[in-house]
């Protein structure tokens, strides 16, 4: 019998037991799930003497499918067994309905995927924690980052199982667009150019981004940058994995949606591949061959140089994320006679396999690492990949369909509206006087994923949105947008009072760490690792909800017309929780000095009110993410000065850097909560 | 008499890795309530409660799993097939 929700069938429970995650932590696993669905759930209670009356629902990132992330512990790993004891809760994962990339457990309905596998599972959840605690637990939270992001927003405004929310990297209602923009740049763009936009467009540079590019490229970025994307995040384009990744998930999905268009771009003026197929000669790749060798993951993971997994693009490093998870995975193939002009085009062409057990399956290349076509897909394709493939089974590798993808955000016109009415200024360029500029097709929501295309913007109880400035994914328009409706809904100091943004400077969609690094400087002297900024946003939100504590006021910022977002530069005035580092060499950010003469290296670090402590400070004066501890940091001070000095021996272009941490109880020792920024300059030594 | 095992129902079966099979065994039409089960033809018996059990499969492959009871013994084949985290698990 139902829980609540009729679509679920009984509860049935597969695995029950104590166990040890390894730091000592005890919890009492369960498993299980729904009769008659495909929805699975995993149930962490702390001991009895841990247990502080709350839970927190977990919900998994992309298009969800997996139950057991709190389990396995991912590079975020916020909600983890052991901050689940520091802070007395029972984790609450569902693989949110469907098996893996097979969405058919959600049977076309997504609000299955959405909220109401998660919901039914944490109400089974009470359940179990009465008979084990004498009563269901009094609070319940749920979080989740990028497509668990809006669906943490869902189950939040759709249900009332829970008390409060912390969505991070939460995406734009247009986000399934965004990432055709995104496409487009990066196939525009080699990877060499995109360097050269990095450095045009970082310190020392030029920048002006537009400089040495074609009208073509000038174009797709232009209208990249209109639509909200990040500035400051072009050095992130050197490893994009998210519109590679979405196309693979969406692709099938988006060609039943409208099925003319793919015909259509090539044929029908109005469309660039109809317009002009010679620009597009140099991109296409369409060959027909053989299977050369299915590759596991855990092969590829011995095998492959981190030059080559930086080369990879998606594959890189959302492939080397997966392939972490799952090394027994065939997930990767080399087909023969690809050389390397064929490869370099591969990212994003379907490989359609044509004969053997696999034959009629379709994957779609995530990026190439080495030779070998590393890949992903929805449905049950996505699940098998390259399972009981076999050399020399035929095979098609395709991009003719992408290149069509790389356009799609021109047809998508009808976003320029929300709900209420109100235009989303980031699409508002497709349209000129109320005509659209390009031919026009049926709106794709990506709803199967994301209900988000519509948030309600109405709930009760607390919430923090947690939202990264360098994020390439799920832009920082995502949470203006949020915040902005909130404010025209409610405004300014009723959206104060249960309501709160805070960004994230240098942080992009997965921590740095993530980031295949090759020279300098290096990802982590770039990109921060944040997941302790979420678990203290989490902490802020159960103090707020249980005991009416305030958090830290919300992150001011500055949304341009044209699509930017920009913070104010000092702490006090940027406000959140994030500490705001300030680095100078001799005085500038900027400078050039001669080997063999001291540098000096000054930093000024400020925490923003409320926020806590400095408890740590790390050098990198070369950026090549080799960090040195500064000492004596006692976790005592919200506003530090120190300096550096170092003698560089060898001419070049060096990236000093510097690594703040700050705890809101100033715990020097702290493994959780722990907020970090970056701060870097840039040194040419001759 | 006729042992028979009966895996979601048929002699066999396609199943998710992951996914919880449902086992059916019967004698002559009859239920049997006690009896030793191999589920993936390891050579690993253990005792099942039946007629009816069922059973978690986390790897994905093809198994015969089997039944025996009185001296009879009865199997039926399952094939597991896998389930990639694509979308996102361990990442987010």
């Amino acid at each position: 019998m139902a829980i609540s929700d009729d679509y679920f069938g009984d509860p049935y429970v597969d695995t029950d037991e104590w166990r040890d995650d390894g730091d000592g932590i005890r919890f009492r696993y369960v498993h299980g799930g729904f009769d008659g669905t495909d929805t699975r759930f995993s149930f962490y209670f702390p001991p009895e003497d841990v247990y502080q009356n709350r839970f927190i629902s977990w919900i998994e990132g992309g298009q969800g499918g997996s139950e057991v992330n709190a389990l396995t512990g991912g590079p975020i790993a916020t909600v983890s067994t052991t901050f689940g004891a520091e802070v007395g809760a029972v984790i609450v994962e569902s693989n949110q309905g469907h098996i893996g990339a097979d969405l058919a457990g959600c049977g076309g309905d997504s609000s299955i995927l959405c909220w109401r596998a998660s919901a039914e599972s944490a109400r089974y959840m009470k359940q179990l924690a009465t008979e084990m605690y004498g009563a269901a637990p009094r609070y319940g939270y749920v979080t989740g980052g990028s497509g668990g992001g809006v669906r943490s927003i869902n189950c939040f405004e759709r249900t009332d199982v829970w008390e409060g929310a912390v969505p991070f990297v939460m995406p734009h209602p247009g986000q399934g667009v965004f990432f055709s923009f995104l496409a487009n740049v990066i196939r525009l763009l080699t990877r060499e150019e995109r360097a050269a936009l990095a450095a045009r467009t970082g310190l020392g540079g030029s920048g002006d981004p537009f400089e040495s590019l074609n009208g073509e490229q000038r174009e797709a970025l232009a209208a990249l940058y209109r639509a909200g994307f990040p500035r400051g995040a072009e050095f992130v384009l050197s490893n994009p994995f998210e519109a590679v990744l979405v196309w693979s998930w969406h692709s099938s999905e988006l060609m039943e949606h409208d099925r003319s268009y793919w015909h259509d771009f090539w044929a029908v003026p109005g469309y660039a591949g109809a317009d002009r197929p010679s620009t597009f000669e140099p991109f296409l790749l369409e060959e027909k061959s053989r299977v050369a060798k299915v590759v596991t993951a855990g092969d590829l993971l011995a095998s492959a140089t981190e030059e080559e997994w930086a080369a990879g693009g998606a594959a890189g490093l959302i492939g080397r994320a997966m392939a972490m998870v799952m090394p027994e995975s065939p997930f990767a193939v080399v087909v023969e006679g690809l050389d390397r002009a064929a490869l370099d085009q591969a990212t994003g062409a379907k490989v359609h396999i044509g004969s053997g057990i696999g034959a009629g399956r379709i994957v779609v290349c995530l990026g190439v690492v080495g030779d070998a076509l590393v890949c992903s897909a929805s449905g049950e394709a996505g699940n098998l990949l390259f399972d009981e493939v076999q050399a020399g089974d035929e095979v098609t590798v395709s991009n003719r369909d992408f290149l069509a993808y790389c356009h799609y955000h021109r047809t998508q016109t009808d976003l320029d509206l929300d709900q209420f009415g109100e235009h989303y200024p980031e699409f508002e360029q497709q349209v000129v006087d109320g005509h659209a500029v390009f031919p026009t097709r049926a709106t794709f929501g990506f709803e199967t994923v994301m209900v988000s295309s519509r948030y309600q913007y109405d709930w009760a109880g607390k919430m923090i949105i947690c939202q990264n400035v360098h994020d390439i994914g799920t832009w920082p328009v995502g949470a203006v947008n949020y915040h902005q409706r909130l404010l025209k809904l409610r405004g300014e100091q009723a959206t104060d009072r249960d309501f709160r943004v805070w960004w994230f400077d240098h942080a992009a969609h997965t921590p740095g760490s993530m980031f295949p690094s090759v020279g300098r400087p290096h990802a982590t002297t770039r990109l921060i690792e944040y997941g302790g900024a979420i678990q203290q946003a989490l902490r802020d939100v159960i103090a707020w909800v249980e005991d009416d504590v305030e958090p830290p006021a919300r992150s001011q910022y500055e949304h341009t017309v044209s699509g930017a977002v920009h913070l104010p530069h000092q702490a006090a005035d940027r406000r959140g929780i994030q500490p705001v580092p300030a680095l100078t060499i001799n005085g500038t950010v900027v400078a050039s000095a001669k080997t063999g003469q001291p540098v000096r290296l000054d930093l000024r670090v400020d925490v923003p009110h409320g926020a806590g402590s400095i408890i740590a400070i790390e050098w990198d004066v070369t950026g090549d993410g080799m960090w040195e501890p500064e000492p004596e940091i006692d976790g005592t001070k919200a506003s530090l000065t120190a300096s550096k000095q170092h003698t560089y021996t060898e001419p070049g272009t060096y990236w000093p850097s510097v690594r703040v941490t700050s705890h809101r109880d100033g715990l020097v020792d702290a493994t959780t909560r722990r907020v970090p920024n970056l701060a870097q300059s840039r040194l040419d030594v001759t | 008499m006729v042992l028979t095992l009966e895996i979601n129902g048929q002699s066999s079966a396609t199943i998710r890795q992951g996914d919880m099979a449902n086992f059916e065994v019967l004698v002559g039409g009859d239920p049997v309530d006690v009896l030793l089960v191999d589920f993936e033809g390891s050579g690993r018996w253990e005792q099942a409660v039946g007629p009816v059990f069922r059973r978690t499969y986390r790897e994905p492959g093809r198994f015969v799993a089997t039944v025996r009871c009185g001296g009879e013994t009865a199997s039926a084949r399952v094939r597991v097939t896998r389930v990639s985290v694509t979308g996102g698990a361990g990442i987010f």
